[in-house]
């Protein structure tokens, strides 16, 4: 989401440059244009566009917006010239460097449109600065540079002249447009209230015409307009004063915490449909029923659903589905269900056609279906060997709630066997798994229908929470300290668990290796490479993959590299290969990913006489530190998951050493919300240290806060901890 | 920074240099000197490029630029010997640091289907001044097989074509000269095999220094219609650059006032100067623009003061009025930055990419460049420290060096008085700075947003460490850069101490300046430059509690080389351990033949820095 509105608008043109060039007439019309629109907006009488004083407790902000005013103008005239005027002007104080270098430039696409048939599209930009002494300067707009020229737009920069830190900088972007057509695709917008700086006074307005109509939806305690209606012209109007800065943005779902106001604006010609309701013209309406949001989410599904035989590939794959079907005489519904939900994916995702661009590197691991259409697919496929299934529709934890609900692309979807033990199926990634709830999904009620109304399932789902167990990171190490005590040489098993797996595949799993595992996993076709190297013909696609693979391991080792290197920050040594132990690419067998490095790490190890200080805290690496700024908060916590972390250490003590203070690494503080309990032992030559980090819960109100301070606080002391290595005497 | 972009030739950057998997398999660069219709003196270019892609199937952009000074006539590729229509793309080139350029880029991508494939392009291009060809390189984005620049240069043409760091080239550059009685021509053509893709390293010195290369100085033509004078000597290119001074319209009445207004507390001429200096500093905004012969013309003194912007020209021209405004001798200076090899022996534009202002006081010579924000007067900034500068003087001019300045221009001074409470070190601290580290840290403080700027110096001075926290900081004022910038405050260093038994171990340096800054001398290709000389001193005296000895101390590092000075070292007295540290970097230029020695003495200094003082309780 485009969390600050911009001072960029993109204001497009019609006319070819070479015709504006020669037209001084109309180069002269719109220079009239420009001077009324400037003389207008600039003279709007309410006091706030012309207090430039800050409040005291903002004198140390580097911006403050005194104010922003949005206003949206939609008028029709004749039959079909809808004409919207958009104006966003902002006023705001520039208190030191940083702020100049920031509100120093502006940058837009202008366009000058006035006798290209009788729609017209023109942009005008104002500015001005206003003196710490009251003296006001106009800009002149006219010194701003070309930077891009299109065939249809010119991109312009213009530097603002003669602002200095202490002035303030009042500038508009005006723009019309009369392209848009009764009954087109309605305008989407969206206020919200917080931004990287204080703004004093934010005003919307929004003026339609009998023709024009508008839905719009208040959430998180955002503001309401005021209607009024005057010569047939409806107006929604809102000031809100003194909005504080946005809070620190850490474990956040802003949709559900940031108030803001939604909006459509549409030119219905009869009645548009709008969420299984009908927007006529002339309407205002606010706060769609969430039932009828609903039923259009699922309305919408309904109508993409094609014959199954309509899919690519089909004949093929269900002939494959059906061989294990045969191969499987004891498999179960959701045995069947996951492999087809598998085969699909090899199918469709993993497919590398030699005709197209190779990608079998770490862009390949982020491949995709952002939309239904594979779970339409595998509900077609699924139908078709008779396991029933029920569509869910969902709201993600970083969405609206169901209070807030806006419209139908606020749901998403996921598809479930309607077994007892019901199988969840999600969008999918190269990673994604069957059964699987994407995190930002846990927790949330999904609602479900069957394509088919025979089927009759459960009509909500409640989708589980999983549990800082299911999702653990866990990290096994063997440490030893180099003879020349310098550095410390590490060899590290890391299991990823749960809603840790995926990312973590994505990271490093090599698209050579998966793909063979899945084709061996579904006893399906032959090897990528086998398939070229048969003729002589293919012989060059095999060459080109072998070489491909190669470099994509090349590839994965800076990935390690870096991986290690942020952890700690600082740089790794003799950074190994990575091993891969388990795939888990399918967590019904193989429930975590598990894969080896070693490498050494240098600077954490100090002489001191004939002893050494050992940075042993310093192993667990990097932790997430809160400033005194932040330890208060007043917005709930949304964590990714609930999730837990597990270190384990082997260090081994050189020999003519012992280990003193050993007691400082003993931490144990566990409360309702996160956990962090540290042991350390001597066991033989062996000082073994143990870590774990828990936060427990995927969602905490804001005054659990104070749960996660000491923990947080714990992990960074224990970062600072350190023994000592004694010379035995 | 505020180096300009003059108009030489750029080079093309369109895939990622290094990649190994397209080779060009030829490149041919053909430069012709013609007359246009208009008598003019044109170099028609021909570029053709052969790809070969060697490992798997790829895209790869080609892109070349120009600007109105040069046009792209015609662009032909082939893939696998098969015409191929591109519709290049044409717009202007966007570079972060430069708000406008008048660059132009054109643009297209080659599509390399299999292992084996070749493309080829065509590309040709008149450059419609021949001051503006210069410097040519040999290296491309990608290795390449062979490569031949050739010159046709027919006799009524009078161009040098100097050799550059051929003597730095570890291949062999083939040349080879022929004449054609028929049309009076002269061709000479280089020839280069295997030669390694370009691959640009950080904190090296710029191209012109190291890389093999032509620089192509016309002199002049023997037209039809008489000699057109190019650049033939250093005065021809003076009086092309003063042509173009003469005409930008400074109108000294309307920023008279503004002079007059900033001197009004200054009862000396240097009082005065320094005025001025510090206003442009504070009140222009440095914004760099390329336009045209605007690249080499600045702005108008009272455009850049009313607006408040202006590049490096524009903000040198401004400096210069306003002083002569006030009757004090100031010129206009051109000069290349140390990003430049080059030096005025070479009448080219390449020599130069920056403008300063020199004012004469006194029988002495100062440079005023207002683009470096927080510099002091009198000193200067390590790119320009040294460089051959040139000074208008009416019809001829004044060819001059910067002054050098070693490096007790930028001085970091820190003295402390430790003692131990606890696990804790708690005392007091000074700092001071000055010269170019002061305008480093003057640099980040003030681009850091005004609500963050307490936080952005304590975070500073803590070395970004949590467990230092300071208390009572008095800072000189943030805003004058004329005195050294000056911190005090009182310290602690939380769990400092790490105590076992009877011992208590410390690390007594908190900033480890240059710790670990090894340098990869497996992978490293040129010299390493540090920013700018540097001066760093540091002293702390520990009090120690009673009752405690230090028993162990670690070695001190006394190293002394010709770039450059370590020595750490400490010392006990009376119930006090005294830590003393001095780092020099005389030079700036580490040379790769210094790198190993560098290493292994950044090794022990950091040794020393990681090693811990041991007290015992006696």
């Amino acid at each position: 989401m485009n969390y600050i509105k911009q001072a960029v608008v993109y204001l497009v043109l019609l006319l070819p440059l070479a015709a504006f060039a020669q037209s001084s007439k109309e180069e002269r019309k719109y220079n009239e244009l420009a001077a009324d629109i400037r003389k207008e907006i600039f003279g709007w009488k309410e006091a706030y566009y012309t207090d430039y004083k800050v409040p005291a407790k903002y004198e140390k902000e580097s911006a403050v917006i005194l104010s922003r005013t949005e206003i949206i103008s939609g008028d029709k005239r004749g039959r079909s010239v809808c004409n919207m005027t958009n104006i966003l002007r902002q006023i705001i104080k520039i208190n030191d460097k940083a702020a100049l270098e920031t509100y120093s430039q502006l940058s837009y696409t202008q366009f000058i449109d006035q006798t290209r048939g009788r729609k017209l599209r023109n942009s005008i930009i104002g500015a001005r600065v206003i003196k710490p002494n009251g003296e006001v300067k106009d800009v002149n707009i006219d010194e701003a540079v070309l930077t891009d020229q299109g065939n249809r737009n010119k991109k312009k920069k213009l530097a603002i002249p003669d602002l200095q830190v202490g002035d303030v900088l009042d500038y508009f972007v005006w723009y019309q447009d009369e392209t848009m057509t009764p009954g087109g695709t309605p305008i989407y917008d969206y206020y919200i209230f917080a931004s990287d700086n204080p703004i004093l006074n934010y005003r919307i307005q929004i003026n339609i015409d009998r023709y024009f109509a508008i839905y719009y939806k208040l959430a998180n305690n955002a503001p309401d307009f005021v209607q009024s209606e005057k010569n047939g012209i409806k107006s929604l109007d809102l000031l809100v004063k003194d909005i504080p800065k946005a809070p620190l943005d850490l474990w956040m779902s802003k949709m559900r915490q940031l108030p803001m106001i939604r909006m459509t604006i549409a030119v219905p010609t009869s009645g548009w449909n709008f969420g299984r309701e009908v927007l006529r013209p002339g309407d205002i309406v606010k706060d769609k029923s969430q039932q009828k949001i609903k039923d259009a989410a699922i309305a919408s599904l309904r109508s993409s659903q094609y014959p199954i035989s309509m899919y690519p590939l089909y004949k093929e794959i269900y002939k494959e589905l059906k061989e294990y079907i045969e191969r499987n005489r004891k498999a179960t519904e959701e045995d069947i269900a996951e492999y087809a939900y598998y085969l699909l994916r090899f199918r469709l995702l993993y497919h590398a056609d030699p005709a197209e661009p190779i990608s079998v590197g770490a862009n390949r691991n982020g491949y995709s279906f952002k939309n239904t259409f594979f779970l339409e697919y595998l509900n077609g496929l699924l139908k078709k060997v008779d396991i029933e299934t029920a569509f869910l529709i969902v709201l993600s934890k970083y969405g609206p709630d169901s209070t807030n609900l806006y419209n139908a692309s606020d749901y998403d979807v996921l598809l479930a066997t309607t077994g007892e033990k019901p199988v969840y199926f999600s969008n999918t990634g190269m990673f994604t798994t069957a059964g699987a709830i994407p995190p930002e999904f846990e927790g949330q009620e999904a609602e479900a229908f069957g394509v088919s109304k025979k089927i009759d399932v459960p009509d909500t789902y409640h989708l589980p929470f999983s549990t800082f167990n299911d999702n653990l990171k866990s990290e096994k190490y063997e440490v030893s300290i180099d003879s020349s005590f310098s550095l410390i040489n590490l060899q590290r098993e890391t299991s990823c668990s749960g809603a840790f797996r995926e990312d973590a595949q994505k990271e490093l799993m090599l698209y050579e290796d998966y793909y063979d595992d899945e084709r061996k996993w579904l006893k399906s076709s032959k090897s990528l490479l086998s398939s070229y190297s048969d003729t002589r013909a293919n012989s060059t696609i095999y060459s080109e993959y072998k070489t491909a693979f190669a470099q994509a391991r090349k590839d994965r080792e800076e990935v390690v590299k870096s991986s290690i290197e942020s952890e700690y920050s600082r740089e790794p040594k003799n950074v190994q290969p990575l091993k891969i132990v388990k795939s888990g690419m399918h967590p019904a067998k193989e429930p975590a990913f598990v894969y080896t490095t070693a490498y050494s790490l240098d600077g954490l190890l100090k002489r001191a006489g004939n002893n050494y200080i050992f940075d042993a805290g310093k192993l667990i690496g990097g932790q997430v530190e809160i400033k005194e700024d932040f330890r208060t908060r007043k917005a709930d916590i949304y964590q990714p998951f609930a999730r837990s972390f597990e270190y384990y250490f082997n260090i081994n003590i050189p020999a003519g050493y012992k280990v003193e203070g050993i007691d400082k690494l003993n931490y144990n503080i566990d409360n309702a919300s996160a956990a962090f309990v540290t042991t350390a032992k001597i066991d033989g030559n062996k000082l073994v240290l143990t870590v774990k980090k828990t936060y427990k819960n995927a969602f905490d109100t804001a005054d659990k806060w104070g749960l996660y301070l000491p923990v947080l606080d714990a992990a960074n002391a224990y970062l600072n901890q350190k023994i000592l290595l004694k010379k035995a005497s | 920074m505020a180096t300009c972009l003059l108009m030489c030739a750029l080079h093309v950057f369109a895939t990622e240099p290094g990649e190994k998997n397209v080779s060009i398999r030829e490149k041919t660069e053909r430069y012709e000197f013609t007359f246009n219709r208009n008598n003019e003196v044109n170099v028609l270019q021909t570029d053709v490029t052969q790809y070969l892609c060697t490992q798997f199937r790829t895209t790869i952009g080609y892109a070349d630029f120009y600007n109105e000074k040069s046009t792209i006539n015609d662009v032909r590729v082939r893939l696998d010997g098969k015409k191929f229509n591109v519709k290049p793309i044409h717009k202007y080139y966007a570079v972060d640091e430069y708000f406008y350029s008048d660059q132009k880029i054109c643009y297209f991508e080659l599509p390399l289907e299999k292992k084996g494939a070749e493309a080829s392009v065509e590309l040709e291009k008149t450059i419609l001044d021949p001051r503006y060809l210069t410097a040519i390189y040999f290296d491309e984005p990608y290795f390449t097989m062979r490569k031949e620049i050739t010159f046709v240069i027919p006799d009524w043409m009078h161009v040098d074509i100097k050799e550059m760091n051929f003597d730095k080239s570890p291949l062999k550059i083939l040349k080879t000269t022929s004449r054609d009685e028929r049309s009076k021509t002269r061709t000479i053509t280089y020839t280069v095999r295997n030669w390694e893709a370009r691959d640009a390293e950080n904190a090296a010195p710029g191209p012109s220094y190291i890389l093999p290369h032509l620089l192509v100085m016309s002199h002049y033509a023997d037209a039809k219609n008489g000699k057109t004078t190019f650049f033939q000597t250093t005065a021809d290119l003076y009086s092309w650059y003063r042509s173009l001074v003469q005409t930008i319209g400074n109108d000294p009445t309307s920023i008279a006032a503004t002079a007059k207004s900033i001197t009004k507390n200054a009862t000396t001429d240097v009082d005065k100067v320094k005025a001025v200096f510090n206003y442009v500093q504070d009140n222009i905004r440095y914004i760099a623009f390329e336009d045209g012969i605007a690249g080499f013309r600045p702005a108008k003194a009272q455009d850049v003061l009313s607006k408040k912007y202006g590049d490096c020209k524009g903000m040198a021209n401004l400096t210069k009025e306003l002083l002569v405004s006030l009757g004090i001798d100031a010129r206009l200076c051109w000069i290349g930055t140390n990003h430049i090899a080059y030096d005025y022996s070479l009448p080219s534009l390449s020599v130069d990419n920056h403008m300063i202002c020199a004012v004469q006081l006194n029988k002495k010579r100062y440079f005023l460049d207002a683009t470096e924000s927080y510099i002091g007067f009198d000193q200067y900034a390590e790119r320009i420290q040294g460089r051959q500068v040139m000074i208008e003087d009416g019809d001829k001019y004044i060819l001059e060096k910067v002054p050098l300045r070693d490096y007790k221009q930028n001085v970091t001074s820190e003295k402390r008085v430790l003692k131990i409470e606890g696990t804790d070190l708690v005392g007091s601290n000074e700092i001071l700075y000055t010269g170019e580290s002061m305008e480093f840290l003057l640099t980040a403080v003030h681009n850091i947003k005004k609500n963050k700027l307490d936080e952005a110096i304590l975070t500073y001075l803590k070395e970004d460490d949590k467990r230092c926290d300071i208390q009572n900081l008095v800072t000189s004022d943030l805003s004058n850069w004329n005195t050294d910038l000056s911190f005090k405050y009182n310290v602690r260093h939380k769990e400092a101490i790490t105590a076992f038994d009877k011992d208590m171990y410390l690390e007594i340096d908190f900033r480890k300046e240059y710790e670990g800054l090894e340098i990869d001398t497996t992978k490293r290709k040129s010299d390493y430059l540090f920013p700018y000389k540097s001066h760093t001193l540091h002293e702390t005296v520990l009090i120690l509690p009673k009752g405690y000895k230090a028993t162990d101390l670690p070695k001190d590092v006394m190293i002394d080389r010709p770039t450059y000075a370590i020595k750490v070292g400490y010392k006990r007295q009376n119930d006090q351990v005294i830590y003393q540290k001095e780092i020099i970097l005389k030079n700036t230029r580490l040379p790769k033949s210094e790198m190993s020695q560098w290493n292994k003495d950044v090794k022990a200094l950091t040794e020393l820095y990681r090693n811990q003082i041991t007290l015992s309780k006696s």
